[in-house]
């Protein structure tokens, strides 16, 4: 789809405004003719299908298999329909195009609708087809987040993100509170999943045991014994956003509204250049430095931070790169880049993905962290104290004491 | 630049999993389901943690989220304390229970238009019946042949 939509608007987004020649070349140069006879077939049989689900009655799915039609459509049709449409819609595309055709558009607007429609609400139905455009929304969020380096790489992360996301998706939409509580032990395996991914092993195991093991239980014990009787109907509303209920916007829109807003801007700010210019230019040259023999000097994993030192820049390097070459890379970014550059080895204590990383994480923790450590120990025993005390609140402390004293 | 990708994966997952739990605590009114909304909210932030920690090569990424960790723990003790508490005064979970807490220029919240319950929805999970007793054979164990 957001090929679609970047064919459409592509001249305009690339600078060109020539029209017929440039919207020829750029669909010639993108969609190879044997792609292109796979979309028109994929594109005829998703119209006899909806066709077919719209005469035997049932209407749902049926806007989702026009659209997808009329997409396929779209992107394989041949040149001078192409251009015809180029023509058509030519001005009001400019003004929008960018926006509308960035697919990080699409994939939040497609996540809030989403998220929307599986919020507690009147049906099933709208539950399913929140489900199915959170699916499609998922396929935006890849195309928006950068690949990893190896396809297996990318394929694991994606499917430990998608069972964190969806695990925190399921467990703010299902009715049953503890049907919530399953899906957050989900969400919290998937996350245990990308610690591990990151290397952070001990957090991962922390999560499992800790977070699931632990804390969802006590949540389950808690519904256990607080539980309501049969399906309570507060938990197939929301709120609304004004008392009496009249206007048709909830607290639901607003929410989702917001909460889309923060994202989109997250999004954005992350992929934006300018961030780190410097740590950008000096990765891009890591790839040429090479030494006499033609080695290379440096991989691009070594590279930690690019700071600036003065007038000139300050580059950090892993402990694993030996002193020779972090000099020879020192000497050879000076020379091609200009002014001062400084290599630096980070220790090895510093290394996060060192091999022995309970040994490292161990000694920072209980080294240089040790106020931390007997804070967090205060504080779980004064919560301890601290829920004892309220329960007990409500007991008749005078009926356990007078059996004592007789 | 597979370490910059990573970074910004992460970033993107923890930002989403941020929204959706705060989404869900806005909008859920089970006493329940709003804490296991803040709690989704502290697990996007532990991914953001770990991913910049790794970027900088710094441990307190992961050294926070393990205070992380053990704060969501003593929060989690405390709040399920506390309603069971609001429980026992109130016998429900709805939060809507309690709106006279609210401001004094806030209207009040009045259910109208309850849905009904789908009838697809009002099953129950079945289990399989358990504790069946094995036939016991009366004559075999009235008259034994061996003692």
């Amino acid at each position: 789809m957001s090929e679609t939509l970047w064919l459409l608007g592509a001249p305009w987004i690339a600078g060109q405004t020539e029209g017929a020649d440039s919207a020829a070349a750029v669909v010639a140069e993108t969609a190879a003719p044997t792609w292109r006879v796979v979309g028109l077939v994929l594109a005829v049989v998703v119209a006899l299908l909806t066709v077919r689900r719209w005469r035997s009655g049932k209407r749902f799915g049926v806007p989702c298999g026009a659209l997808l039609t009329l997409g396929l459509l779209a992107w394989s049709v041949p040149s001078t329909a192409q251009t015809w449409l180029d023509g058509a819609i030519g001005p009001v595309w400019r003004a929008v195009g960018p926006v509308v055709s960035h697919p990080l558009t699409w994939a939040v607007g497609l996540g809030a609708a989403a998220l929307l429609a599986m919020i507690p609400r009147g049906t099933r139905r709208q539950f399913q087809a929140g489900l199915a455009l959170g699916v499609v929304s998922l396929g935006f969020w890849a195309r928006v987040a950068p690949g990893l380096a190896a396809p297996l790489d990318q394929t694991v992360f994606w499917a430990l993100a998608l069972t964190t996301l969806g695990g925190a998706a399921m467990t703010i939409s299902v009715r049953s509170p503890v049907y919530s509580a399953i899906w957050f032990a989900q969400s919290l395996l998937g996350a245990a999943g990308l610690f591990f991914f990151q290397g952070a092993q001990f957090l991962g195991l922390a999560t499992v045991v800790v977070y699931a093991g632990a804390i969802v239980v006590t949540f389950l014990f808690v519904i256990m014994v607080a539980q309501p009787e049969g399906h309570a109907t507060y938990d197939r509303l929301t709120w609304r956003l004004w008392g009496h209920g009249a206007s048709p916007i909830t607290s639901k829109h607003v929410s989702v509204l917001v909460g889309a807003a923060l994202v989109a801007v997250l999004a954005y700010a992350i992929g934006a250049p300018g961030i780190e210019p410097a740590r950008r230019e000096i990765a891009k040259l890591l790839p040429q430095a090479r030494d006499a023999q033609k080695q290379r000097l440096i991989a691009d994993d070594d590279l930690v931070e690019v700071a600036a030192e003065g007038e000139g820049v300050l580059v950090q390097v892993r402990g694993t790169v030996d002193e020779q070459r972090a000099e020879a890379l020192g000497a050879w970014l000076a020379e091609r880049r200009g002014g001062a550059v400084r290599v630096e080895r980070l220790s090895s204590e510093r290394n996060v993905l060192h091999s022995a990383h309970m040994a490292h994480l161990g000694a920072e923790l209980f080294g240089r962290q040790l106020l931390s450590v007997e804070l967090a120990g205060t504080l779980l025993l004064a919560a301890l104290v601290g829920a004892v005390a309220i329960a007990i609140q409500g007991k008749d402390i005078d009926a356990v004491e007078a059996p004592a004293g007789e | 630049m597979s370490e910059l990708a990573l970074l910004n994966n992460y970033l993107l997952v923890g930002g989403l999993l941020v929204a959706i739990g705060m989404i869900g605590f806005l909008v859920r009114r089970n006493l329940i389901v709003a804490f296991l909304s803040v709690e989704v909210m502290l697990q996007g932030v532990s991914l953001s943690l770990v991913a910049w920690g790794r970027h900088h090569q710094d441990w307190g990424g992961q050294l926070m989220v393990l205070l992380v960790i053990a704060v969501a723990a003593c929060e989690a003790a405390i709040a399920m304390v506390l309603v069971l508490m609001l429980f026992r005064q109130s016998g429900t979970l709805d939060l809507a229970f309690w709106q006279d807490a609210r401001e004094e220029t806030a209207p009040r919240y009045i259910d109208q238009q309850v849905p009904e319950e789908l009838e697809e929805d009002r099953v129950w999970p079945q289990l399989t019946p358990a504790g069946a007793e094995p036939a016991v054979d009366e004559e075999r164990r009235l008259h034994r042949p061996q003692v």
